[in-house]
């Protein structure tokens, strides 16, 4: 597995296999990498609201109302157009949608990271987020900040870069999946994930 | 005991209070302050005028009490609405078309812009502009609510719909109100069946109706006593003949897209079409002209160099025209005459840009077809020959236009066709700010 350079970026995106729209300028893709901004939209997770977070309330057995209300109160969700700023306070955790829309072939796999310049203000992004093969949809940062200050972010500004590497071998498994049905699939903004999905048989009350 | 006086100066000092508390979060999307602003000068001119008003004059008092509801009535509303129930990145486009049709004198100047307040309620039949009818006073500027239905908060190609309701706003201005009535009165009513309110009776309760709508006289009868000579004390003949002019700007405002739109919206709510109602004419007579100036304007028959984009337009139009009804009774209007409307309305809307839709380059359209076909966010953006990064302004009316044409050919539920249209309308918005000279 190797890390894709410009020319490739650009050849894989030139062919149309590989969808990262709109770029808005050149400078988007670096040596090795495509920067992308900041969507529209934050979830800031409310700290107040739960007392914990708590796989078991994922669970599908969890009453709708109990799985609902956790979800939605999870986050306070904030809607930030253009011109307007956000501010990521010390300490908080913000999920934050990209602007651009990415769609990777079945053979990429991406890998998400903060701007540097962007880190060196306590500005972290999860630690390399992986974006599958397949993946569709806008990519969700999740934002902190490190740092002792609150750190204004604005819609369109470059925060994150995607790195690319080329899968080792070609699954079948992969190529072949439905693109429905995967949990993320065609994500529009940010929404929590499922912490039980695949481990029900570990959160079992005694 | 308290005077009626002081009650009503106590409830200046509630709504001040109120009206701080929708401070409490964002409600529109260039933030709260042009409403803050507006509503402030409006509490401070009742009250002043309360100040001012004699106990014993029960008339201004009572007059004032009423600005001071309608002032509430505003701030409940004001209150109840939250940018993140609506589609924004939708509504910030709608106002860049209704802003100058909705200019109009005020003692601030000669061409003073409304304000749009946006409320999120109900389903598909929430849609409207509620104009502002009354003021405090003629230094205020309207504020006029768009209401968006909540439960299709990402559907903007249903959201087309809102050309129509663009042109009851713009009716009430007074800049533009005797024009459009001009147009009304010259050119749409004469030689047509709702020439006059009799005419128009006569033609509800005419022999040849279809059976769905005669159908319908007993229910009428029954429920409000209506009948052909009392039909118009019980509906409105002044709202029916206002929808049909409100039609025409839509389809001048808003392209295919509104077509495509009315007749999915209004079919959803009356499905036979046929539908009387007091404010409205059958849903079928307003598709049917509709499609008449489609054609006429050269919108349903607009040829395509490229064979895809030709095939899937014409599939739209004749999926559209499937629903025409095909009793003439349904037929209001001649050719003559729906091209004299609409050549009319296309002068008065041709000054005032953005307003008039532009048919979009068979390029854009066929990017933005590519692009939802893949199921990408239909945007002007590409990478050329070179493979140097190109990206290019384009009318949100194009992707909405686009929107529908991808319709007759994907295999996507029409949710997420929305919102990979409504995707491609924020992204554009940031092609356009990236546009920008700096």
């Amino acid at each position: 597995m190797s890390a894709l350079s410009k020319s490739a970026i650009l050849h894989w995106l030139a062919q149309g296999k590989l969808v990262v729209s709109p770029l808005l300028n050149d400078d988007q893709i670096g040596p090795s990498s495509i920067d992308l901004r900041m969507g529209t939209m934050a979830l800031v997770a409310r700290a107040g609201q739960n007392s914990h977070v708590d796989p078991m309330e994922y669970k599908a057995s969890a009453s709708a109302h109990e799985r609902v209300q956790g979800l939605k109160q999870k986050h306070q969700r904030i809607d930030v157009p253009f011109g307007r700023s956000f501010l990521l306070h010390p300490g908080s955790l913000a999920l934050v949608p990209t602007l651009e829309w990415v769609m990777m072939p079945p053979t990429l796999q991406g890998i998400v990271t903060a701007r540097s310049s962007w880190a060196r203000e306590g500005l972290n992004i999860a630690s390399a987020s992986i974006i599958n093969p397949k993946y569709r949809g806008v990519i969700t940062l999740e934002l902190a900040n490190f740092g002792e200050i609150p750190i204004s972010l604005r819609p369109g500004l470059r925060i994150a870069q995607l790195a690319l590497y080329e899968l080792d071998r070609r699954d079948t498994k992969i190529d072949d999946a439905a693109d429905s049905g995967r949990q993320f699939d065609m994500s529009f903004e940010p929404e929590p994930g499922n912490l039980a999905k695949g481990d029900e048989a570990f959160l079992k009350d005694e | 005991m308290h005077s009626p006086k002081e009650i009503l100066l106590e409830e200046c000092g509630n709504l001040q209070r109120v009206l701080d508390e929708t401070l409490r979060f964002d409600y529109g999307i260039q933030g709260s302050q042009e409403f803050y602003d507006e509503c402030q000068s409006r509490l401070a001119f009742i009250k002043s005028e309360l100040l001012a008003t004699a106990d014993n004059d029960h008339q201004n008092l009572q007059k004032n009490g009423a600005l001071l509801h309608l002032f509430a009535d505003l701030l409940s509303r004001v209150e109840r609405s939250s940018i993140e129930q609506y589609s924004w990145p939708f509504v910030d486009e709608l106002k860049r078309i209704a802003l100058p049709l909705c200019r109009e004198a005020t003692l601030a100047g000669d061409s003073t812009p409304p304000l749009f307040f946006v409320l999120s309620e109900a389903g598909t039949a929430a849609y409207a502009i509620t104009p502002e009818l009354q003021r405090p006073s003629c230094a205020s500027r309207r504020i006029h609510t768009i209401r968006l239905p909540r439960t299709l908060k990402h559907f903007v190609l249903l959201h087309s719909i809102l050309g129509h309701e663009v042109c009851h706003a713009m009716y009430r201005c007074s800049k533009h109100q005797a024009a459009l009535k001009d147009i009304l009165d010259r050119l749409l009513l004469p030689g047509s069946v709702l020439a006059t309110p009799a005419s128009a009776a006569a033609w509800v309760y005419a022999a040849n109706a279809p059976v769905a709508v005669r159908q319908q006289y007993p229910f009428w009868q029954r429920q409000i006593g209506l009948t052909q000579a009392n039909i118009w004390t019980k509906f409105s003949y002044p709202n029916w003949i206002e929808e049909i002019l409100c039609d025409f700007v839509g389809i001048l405002t808003f392209g295919p897209s509104f077509v495509a739109a009315e007749s999915n919206v209004l079919y959803s709510l009356d499905p036979s079409g046929a539908g009387l109602g007091p404010l409205h004419p059958p849903p079928g007579c307003r598709i049917n002209y509709l499609l008449n100036a489609s054609r006429l304007l050269g919108f349903s028959t607009r040829q395509f160099a490229d064979a895809g984009l030709s095939s899937s337009a014409t599939e739209l139009w004749m999926r559209l025209d499937g629903k025409r009804q095909v009793d003439p009774w349904f037929d209001l209007f001649s050719d003559q005459t729906i091209q004299n409307v609409t050549a009319a309305l296309t002068n008065l809307l041709q000054p005032l840009p953005p307003a008039l839709y532009q048919p979009p380059e068979e390029s854009d359209l066929l990017l933005f077809t590519r692009q939802l076909a893949d199921s990408v966010p239909p945007v002007g953006f590409r990478l050329d020959e070179s493979k140097a990064v190109k990206c290019r302004s384009v009318d949100f009316r194009s992707i909405l236009e686009a929107g529908w044409i991808a319709a007759t050919k994907t295999s996507l539920p029409f949710s997420k066709l929305n919102r990979l249209c409504e995707q491609g309308i924020l992204q554009q918005q940031a092609v356009a700010i990236s546009l920008q000279p700096p």
